[in-house]
């Protein structure tokens, strides 16, 4: 097997092995990902590219220590989130960047779109409006709630999977999160009748 | 529990996809049969829908053109390594008991170090020369100096100096080990298809108190000039073979075959390409486009610079390198491809690497005892020319240099860096002394007390290497050795082996 057919847990037994290769596969793969995770938390671009770094580092560091029956993915969000946190700790006031803003200023560079599921403007139009309301019920959530969405839905994790990032168990993150989901829809739906 | 109740209680669960099939299918029933629970419904999917699309969008931007965090973290990385490395070859030397020094002894070295001061600062007391003649003693008597900004020589304190210059008699006479120096494009050639890991280990035995043997040894680990172009040229060579094979050809035929090997690396195993790399321009003298990271083509193009008296060049080529934490040969990387280049010349995968492993950094020692002594004649030149400043900081730069090598994991890299930094210490003792600059002096002191410590610890690392050899070691033990050393290089080898 070369390095890209590895799954991110062969490529940190790899790692573990003191093969610097593996952790490059594993930057590739999830630079992206951590960047934009840490900007979720921080909404500073500069600042985030520093710990989506430093997390990798981090990685690295405790190579040795990480169990190969867990996922890889999880594990390395949980070490993104408790850097974010700190620095939130550490630094109360953080620039207004959004992940939004960046997005569109790294576009304007690259002429690149987004892609859209819809097909016709009157379905794009509906999809975006939608995107917006819910965004909307999203920044209304409590600090703690909203990151469970964020996790389970822009970050596409399972329950299991947002417990060992926040560290709680299964069963409390789907309690909690069907709560936050049935507090959302009477959110979105009077958001909705206000248009 | 009515319809209601059960629905409302369990639609977040059935559209997370949660519910066995009897739940879902009463959900399913209930849609089905109540247009308020369809409405409910509805409207938790489409929140559902619009979570999801805000999701994807969020997933789909791609910052790919703007983030490379890779070079950043490989840096990190190393230093991170390169602090472990030197905790791991402190505690190295504690582990085989016959090398670790007894308290007594510890006690003994010491008095003897304070009697050598004592009696030093008597003799300077009672003699009628004066501290000039200290640099005499170097032999830079015809050195003019600029004295503006520094202390008047004659008031240096003089137990730093005896003490530094005791230092130095003690390195002088203190040689961990001689490396051989080898002639590689001219060895014999071995018969290859019959070596095996026993005949390797012989020779290590014999290597230990004969110089002969370790360079019979060292020469084993190349090929001769036809087996290594056949090597080299052929088709089906991976990248490895090729830089592992190309030591014996020519310089300009090993560059065109190297060039074609990096090719192969093309975005993929930085490391292997850096080693590449480093040896395609060790060759060709073009250093653009290296690594970064690796200090030592600053020094190596400032050795050239200095040839070609662009003095000023030189010197920003030597601060540039001094700001960077590490100079490396890549010795493991060119071990391992030397091994990769002895089994496709035929020989036992297990006798290859213990072959590669048990001589890696020779070829790399040679090479950087070259580019040490380029710069200490260079400075040597200006000092004697009168260039006090000048001469002051390329020595220091060499000294740089052999720090930032004391952090390799190969020891005979380290190695180099010792020897280069006893060297450059050497000559910044009667350049400090010379311009009296009493702090440079009292920092000059602790460095060779430092070196001093490592040079012990070299010397404690290859007795231990020998006791090691010299007892049984079996085939697995052997290619444990090799496997090691092709991985973390020797320096951490009892530390594994623990």
């Amino acid at each position: 097997l070369s390095r890209l057919d590895k799954t991110d847990e062969e490529l940190m037994a790899v790692l573990g092995q003191g093969r610097q290769d593996g952790l490059a596969e594993l930057v590739h793969r999830y630079q992206n990902d951590l960047f934009r995770f840490c900007l979720h938390y921080l909404k500073d671009a500069e600042r985030a590219k520093e710990l989506a770094q430093e997390t990798f580092i981090r990685v690295y560091t405790a190579r040795d220590r990480f169990d190969q029956s867990r996922k890889f993915r999880p594990w390395v969000l949980c070490i993104a989130r408790n850097l974010c946190l700190n620095e939130l700790k550490r630094k109360k006031a953080v620039s207004m960047e959004s992940l939004e803003e960046y997005a569109s200023s790294a576009r304007e560079g690259s002429g690149e779109l987004l892609r859209s599921s819809a097909d016709g403007p009157d379905e794009q139009l509906q999809t975006a409006e939608r995107r917006e309301l819910v965004l909307e019920a999203m920044a209304e959530l409590d600090e703690e709630s909203r990151e469970i969405v964020h996790l389970r839905f822009f970050e596409r994790m399972q329950a299991r999977d947002i417990a060992e990032v926040l560290g709680s168990t299964e069963g409390a993150v789907r309690t909690r999160l069907h709560r936050i989901l049935r507090g959302m829809q009477a959110r979105y739906q009077s958001l909705k009748d206000q248009l | 529990m009515d319809d209601r109740t059960f629905f409302s209680e369990n639609i977040v669960a059935w559209l997370e996809g949660e519910l066995d099939a009897i739940a879902a299918k009463r959900m399913q029933r209930c849609v089905e049969s109540d247009s308020h629970l369809r409405n409910e419904y509805e409207s938790f999917k489409e929140l559902f829908g619009a979570l999801d699309t805000a999701g994807d969008r969020h997933r789909q931007t791609d910052f790919a053109q703007d983030l490379n965090l890779l070079p950043a973290v490989l840096r990190e990385v190393a230093v991170i390594d390169r602090t472990a490395q030197r905790e791991q070859f402190r505690t190295i030397h504690a582990i085989p008991a016959k090398s670790r020094l007894r308290p007594v002894m510890a006690y003994a070295i010491a008095a003897m170090l304070l009697l050598t001061v004592g009696l030093s600062w008597w003799a300077y007391q009672n003699s009628s020369e004066r501290p000039n003649d200290n640099t005499q003693m170097a032999g830079s008597q015809d050195t003019a100096v600029d004295t503006s900004t520094t202390t008047d020589p004659s008031k240096l304190p003089t137990p730093v100096i005896s003490h530094l210059q005791q230092r130095l008699m003690d390195l002088k006479n203190q040689s961990p080990i001689a490396v051989p120096a080898i002639d590689f494009a001219k060895t014999e050639s071995p018969d290859l298809e019959t070596l095996t890991s026993s005949d390797i280990v012989k020779m290590r035995r014999d290597a230990s108190v004969s110089m002969e043997s370790r360079a019979t040894l060292a020469s084993l680990a190349t090929l001769p000039e036809d087996k290594a172009r056949a090597i080299a040229t052929s088709e089906t060579a991976s990248a490895e073979v090729v830089a592992g094979a190309i030591d014996s050809l020519p310089d300009d035929e090993a560059a065109a075959l190297l060039m074609t090997a990096m090719g192969r690396y093309e975005g993929t195993a930085p490391e292997k390409r850096a080693a590449l790399q480093f040896a395609l321009a060790s060759k060709t003298g073009e250093w653009s486009g290296f690594p970064p990271e690796n200090a030592l083509p600053f020094y190596f193009e400032a050795g050239r610079l200095l040839g070609a008296g662009q003095l000023e060049e030189a010197l920003a080529m030597l601060d540039a390198a001094a700001e960077l934490p590490e100079a490396s040969a890549y010795s493991i990387e060119a071990a391992n491809n030397g091994a990769a280049a002895l089994v496709a010349a035929g020989v036992d995968p297990a006798a290859a690497r213990l072959l590669q492993s048990l001589t890696a950094g020779t070829e790399e020692y040679q090479t950087l005892m070259e580019l040490g002594n380029r710069l200490i004649e260079a400075a040597s030149l200006y000092s004697q020319q009168g260039d006090t400043e000048t001469a002051r900081r390329i020595y220091e730069a060499a000294l740089r240099l052999g720090d930032q090598l004391d952090s390799s994991s190969v020891a005979r890299e380290r190695l180099a860096g010792l020897d280069i930094q006893r060297e450059a210490i050497s000559n910044l003792e009667p350049t400090y002394t010379a311009t009296g600059d009493t702090a440079a002096l009292e920092q000059l002191t602790v460095e060779a007390d430092s070196l001093t410590v490592s040079v012990t610890e070299m010397a404690q690392f290859f007795e231990a290497l020998d006791e090691l050899f010299a007892s049984d070691l079996g085939a697995g033990f052997l290619s444990q050795i090799a496997d090691v050393i092709l991985n973390y290089g020797d320096v951490h080898l009892f530390e594994f082996l623990r």
